[in-house]
């Protein structure tokens, strides 16, 4: 029994493991300094990389697969079984294809924007923890320096959509500030209730915090934040700009929006871009809400990781299947008039809440109660407010639906009287 | 001594003083708002210089993930951008200014005495911190809870600050929204003809022209 035991936490420990044994075996080749350091920062740099064109080449594979099953179809099956190497095959093709810069372009705001896309969308990958002890960097402020790199892209789109100098680049442009700058906002006002439950913003401290860690719930927090999972999660698929929320890009009202220009690796890249960023919500959704890489421990925790990360991502491609894109108004009033206010709200629910009760005698507050009625407690109070809201938009919505139906109706009417008094002449 | 911080430290520095020199040279402005960004940029690298995490992450997140957005922005509505060649007047005055600032910032802040003959030594930098008279440059390691010390310090001892600062926002925010409110179109037409008969009182238009457009409108 003890020997299976070990075996497991062998296994689970597996990922730290191999990169503190590849940190030893170069710190004994270089000898310890700064300058190992250095070399071992890009030795991770360059591992991430790696793990950013990977998940986006599997994801492309993934989506394509998944979508053509929704679509009633089969989807890639010709390059190698199941169509596994259609990636690699699309790589060829990119680079083979005709590298285009636009005659009247902005030629270096043109060549950085694909640059700059990828490389901010891989910079937030340094702080996703992968297993426990694994990760590019364990900052103290992981959740913030997501928040804050993810709002950087935005730069790039407008430099894409601007250099490319054409009419529906610079629409894509327009659309991606009204889009992701204000999606910005209730993604970090839900990250801030995730935040106040567990007390730090390191992405390890708020996964200790939803497992049987001392100090931890054991609950996942989709579970005491049922407003904030799902408001982070749909603005988290504007914020990337998928589909149902794919404005930006819209190829059948603006071509392609932003990099309609680019062509062969420039594209690549933009494409790289959206995967990296889709994959990056989906983790960091993970890790907010369903406890990231933690869980029981015959699973080892990498595999939770992805097998979580993918979940979400499989959400993101169910709705790309199914749904029609949103209207410029529709976006633009969902977030400002429903998303804003509602967080807002729920910030402050979530307040009062944490201090009315808490789950240690320690903490300041009013009623102390074991995490199950906490999590009970958070989760009425949450799935209360998330129903009213939801009323008290259904409701406006119907009002001027009819307020709509009304100004039609009298319309009418006038024309008739109008088309009687002219035929009565 | 050449250690690793001095040389990120001297790449950073000639970067942003490059970018924030293109800023102010550059004919294009939307490239000169893009040296902004790289700016920025730049001072977000002193503060990861000065293991200040949480102050590089809040600089990116709000100087280039919103203020330049919104200056490209500004610039992108702006009609003829490329083309137009900006021209500041007082260039001169801007620049004797800047200098000067730069220079007495340099002089108070820097870890150096001052001897006026007649006076005390001046060695503001000592007296301000309570230093030591030999004010070294000293690194200190940033305390692990620096982050919620900040916090504990924004609602306790700055906490009157906080709130303005809040307050600050939530009238600029209302002042955003009465801005841009919907208006009916009578209204704005109004207005406008409000403004232009203004205007059309307040120049007195020679004589002539003033005939000649009457004519014209005769002959429509």
């Amino acid at each position: 029994m003890d020997n299976i035991l070990e075996v497991l936490k062998f296994i689970n420990n597996l990922m730290a493991f191999v990169f503190d044994e590849i940190g030893k075996f170069i710190t004994g080749l270089l000898g310890k300094g700064p300058g190992t350091e250095l070399v071992l920062m890009i030795l991770a740099a360059i591992g991430l990389i790696t793990f950013g064109a990977v998940t986006m080449m599997a994801l492309t594979w993934f989506e394509r697969k998944i979508v053509a099953r929704i679509q009633d179809r089969i989807g890639p099956n010709q390059a190698g079984p199941f169509g596994l190497m259609l990636p690699l095959a699309d790589g060829v093709k990119m680079l083979t294809k005709e590298d285009i810069t636009p005659a009247n372009a902005d030629r270096w705001v043109y060549l950085i924007a694909p640059i700059m896309i990828a490389a901010f969308a891989m910079t937030s990958l340094a702080v996703i923890p992968f297993a426990p002890r694994v990760a590019g960097v364990n900052l103290d402020i992981g959740a913030f320096f997501y928040i804050a790199i993810g709002s950087g892209s935005t730069i790039a789109i407008l430099m894409a959509g601007w250099g490319s100098n054409n009419k529906y680049s610079l629409l894509g442009a327009f659309r991606t500030v009204a889009q992701l700058v204000g999606y910005e906002v209730p993604m970090l006002l839900n990250v801030l209730p995730v935040i106040m439950l567990s007390g730090s913003m390191s992405l390890f401290d708020i996964i200790a915090k939803q497992t049987d860690a001392p100090g931890g719930f054991g609950l996942p927090f989709i579970l005491f934040l049922p407003v904030s999972a799902l408001v982070f999660l749909i603005s988290g698929i504007a914020e990337v700009g998928r589909s149902p929320f794919d404005l930006m890009e819209a190829e059948s009202e603006i071509v392609a929006g932003f990099h309609v220009e680019y062509s062969g690796m420039k594209f690549a890249l933009f494409m790289m871009g959206e995967y990296v960023n889709a994959a990056v919500v989906s983790i960091m959704f993970s890790t907010f809400f369903l406890g990231g890489f933690a869980g029981p421990i015959f699973i080892p925790p990498y595999v939770w990781f992805l097998a979580k990360a993918f979940s979400i991502f499989f959400i993101f491609m169910w709705l790309r299947g199914t749904l029609p894109r949103v209207r410029v108004d529709q976006l633009v009033n969902l977030n400002w008039k429903f998303f804003v206010p509602l967080s807002i709200i729920n910030i402050i629910v979530v307040m009062v809440m944490s201090k009315l009760f808490v789950t240690f005698p320690a903490q300041p507050g009013l009623f102390v109660v074991s995490p199950l009625v906490y999590m009970a407690i958070m989760l009425v109070s949450g799935l209360g407010l998330l129903g009213l809201a939801l009323t008290l938009a259904s409701r406006s919505a119907r009002r001027e639906r009819l307020a709509i139906a009304q100004e039609a109706a009298e319309h009418r009417v006038a024309n008739q009287a109008f088309a009687t008094a002219q035929t009565g002449k | 001594m050449l250690t690793f911080s001095t040389v990120i430290f001297v790449i950073l520095a000639v970067v942003t003083l490059g970018a924030a020199l293109a800023v102010v040279t550059m004919k294009n402005v939307f490239h000169a708002a893009l040296m902004l960004v790289l700016a920025f940029f730049g001072v977000a690298g002193f503060y990861v210089l000065l293991e200040a995490n949480f102050f590089a992450a809040a600089q990116v997140l709000v100087y280039i993930g919103a203020i330049s957005i919104l200056i490209i922005f500004a610039v992108m509505l702006t009609r003829g951008v490329t083309m137009a060649r900006p021209n500041n007047e007082q260039s001169g005055a801007v620049a004797t200014a800047s200098a000067v600032l730069f220079v007495l910032i340099v002089v108070l802040v820097g870890p150096w005495k001052i001897n006026f003959p007649g006076f005390a030594p001046l060695n503001l930098p000592a007296r301000a911190f309570g230093a030591p008279p030999e004010f070294k440059m000293a690194v200190q390691a940033v305390s692990p809870d620096a982050l919620q010390r900040l916090g504990r310090a924004l609602v306790d001892q700055y906490m009157v600050a906080f709130l303005l600062a809040g307050v600050l926002l939530l009238l600029a925010m209302i002042g955003a929204v009465w801005v841009a409110r919907e208006r009916k179109l009578v209204e704005i037409v109004k207005e406008r003809r409000e403004m232009a008969a203004e205007e059309a009182a307040a120049a007195v238009p020679p004589a002539p022209a003033a005939e000649a457009v009457a004519t014209t409108d005769a002959h429509h």
